[in-house]
C-alpha cells in the first residue's frame, strides 16, 4: 500500500503543502472578491485607501 | 465605479484601486512573507528531528508547527467573533457585524486546516485518519457549528435582523471552544495533551522555537487575512445597503405613481 510504505517526509510535506496552499487560494479569493465588490463603492466610502 | 490609482507609492507597495489593500496591509504583508521564509527554513531544515524518548517522532513532530499554530489561530479568531458578536448586540453598530463575520469566515479556514493537519498527524501515529475522539469530535463540531453561522448569514434577507441572529450564534457557538481545548484533559483522548502548558512544555530548544515561531506566524497571518476579509465585509455591507436603498425608493415612487390621482384627459 502506497500510503504505508510513505516516508516521514511525504507526511510533513503533505502538511504543509495543504495548509500553505489553502491559505494562498484563500487569501487570492478574498483579494479578488475585495476587487470585484470595490468597484461598486465609490472611494470616499473606501476608507483604508485614503 | 473606479478611482483613480491610489497613492504615489510604486512597486511592490503600488495598491489596486478598488481593493481592499492599504499601505498597513501591504507593509504586513511584507513582512509575512519574509517570515514565511524563515519559517519554513527553522521548521523544515534547522530544527532537529524528535529523538528525546522511546516513542519518538522524528521528523513527523514537524507537523505539530503548523497542527498547532492553526489551531491557535482559529481559537483567537472564534474568539474574536464571539467578542464582536457581544459588541454588535450592545451597541448595535454594523461595524461590530462585520467584525464577527470576517473573523468566522477566517477561523472556519483554520479550523478545516486544523482538522485536515491533524488527520495527517493521526494517520502517522494511530494508524488512521479519522477517530471519534474527544478532541476531534469536538473539533469537527465546531467546524460544522461555524459553518451554520455563515449558512444563517446567507439565509437571512434583512440585515438587522440577520447581524441580531449571528451575534446570538456567535455566541453560543463559542462555548464549544473551551470544550474543545479542555477535551483532552476532561476526557479519556487518544489525542496528546498540551505541548506547551503554562511552566512546563513538553519539548524545548529549537523544537519549541519552531513551534512558537509557527503560532506568531499563523496570528500574522490572521491579522493579515482579517484587514482584508474585514474590508470585504464592510464594502458588500455598504453595496448591500446602497442596492436597498435604491430598492425602497423605486418601491416609493411606485406607490406613490399608483396613489396619485389619474390627471384629467388621460384615457383609462
Amino acid at each position: 500500500m502506497i500510503v504505508a510504505a510513505a516516508s516521514p517526509w511525504s507526511y510533513v510535506g503533505a502538511a504543509y503543502a495543504i495548509t500553505f496552499v489553502s491559505l494562498i487560494v484563500y487569501a487570492a479569493f478574498v483579494i479578488v472578491r475585495g476587487r470585484r465588490v470595490g468597484k461598486h463603492l465609490p472611494p470616499q466610502e473606501r476608507r483604508w485607501s485614503q | 465605479m473606479t478611482s483613480p490609482s491610489t497613492g504615489s507609492r510604486a512597486g511592490f507597495l503600488r495598491m489596486h484601486p478598488d481593493g481592499t489593500a492599504s499601505y498597513g496591509s501591504r507593509v504586513l504583508g511584507s513582512v509575512l512573507l519574509v517570515a514565511i521564509a524563515l519559517f519554513l527554513l527553522v521548521a523544515l531544515v534547522t530544527s532537529p528531528p524528535d529523538t528525546s524518548e522511546a516513542d519518538a517522532m522524528g521528523d513527523l513532530v514537524r507537523i505539530m508547527y503548523v497542527h498547532v499554530p492553526v489551531a491557535i489561530a482559529c481559537y483567537t479568531a472564534f474568539l474574536v467573533t464571539a467578542l464582536a458578536s457581544a459588541m454588535y448586540l450592545w451597541k448595535r453598530t454594523e461595524g461590530w457585524d462585520a467584525l464577527a463575520a470576517a473573523s468566522a469566515e477566517v477561523g472556519v479556514v483554520f479550523t478545516a486546516l486544523t482538522l485536515a493537519t491533524g488527520s495527517i498527524w493521526g494517520h502517522t501515529t494511530w494508524g488512521t485518519w479519522w477517530e471519534w475522539d474527544p478532541r476531534l469530535t469536538s473539533t469537527a463540531l465546531m467546524f460544522v457549528m461555524y459553518l451554520g453561522y455563515l449558512a444563517l448569514r446567507r439565509a437571512v434577507i434583512d440585515p438587522v435582523s440577520r447581524a441580531k441572529q449571528s451575534a446570538i450564534l456567535g455566541l453560543v457557538a463559542f462555548v464549544n471552544v473551551p470544550i474543545v481545548h479542555f477535551s483532552v484533559d476532561w476526557w479519556r483522548s487518544l489525542h496528546q495533551k498540551a505541548t506547551i502548558s503554562r511552566f512546563d512544555p513538553a519539548i524545548e530548544g529549537q523544537k519549541l522555537f519552531a513551534l512558537m515561531f509557527g503560532m506568531v506566524l499563523a496570528l500574522l497571518a490572521y491579522a493579515w487575512l482579517m484587514l482584508h476579509r474585514f474590508r470585504l465585509q464592510w464594502a458588500e455591507a455598504q453595496v448591500e445597503a446602497k442596492g436597498l436603498d435604491v430598492a425602497l425608493a423605486e418601491r416609493r415612487a411606485e406607490a406613490r405613481a399608483d396613489s396619485d390621482p389619474i390627471p384629467e384627459g388621460v384615457n383609462s
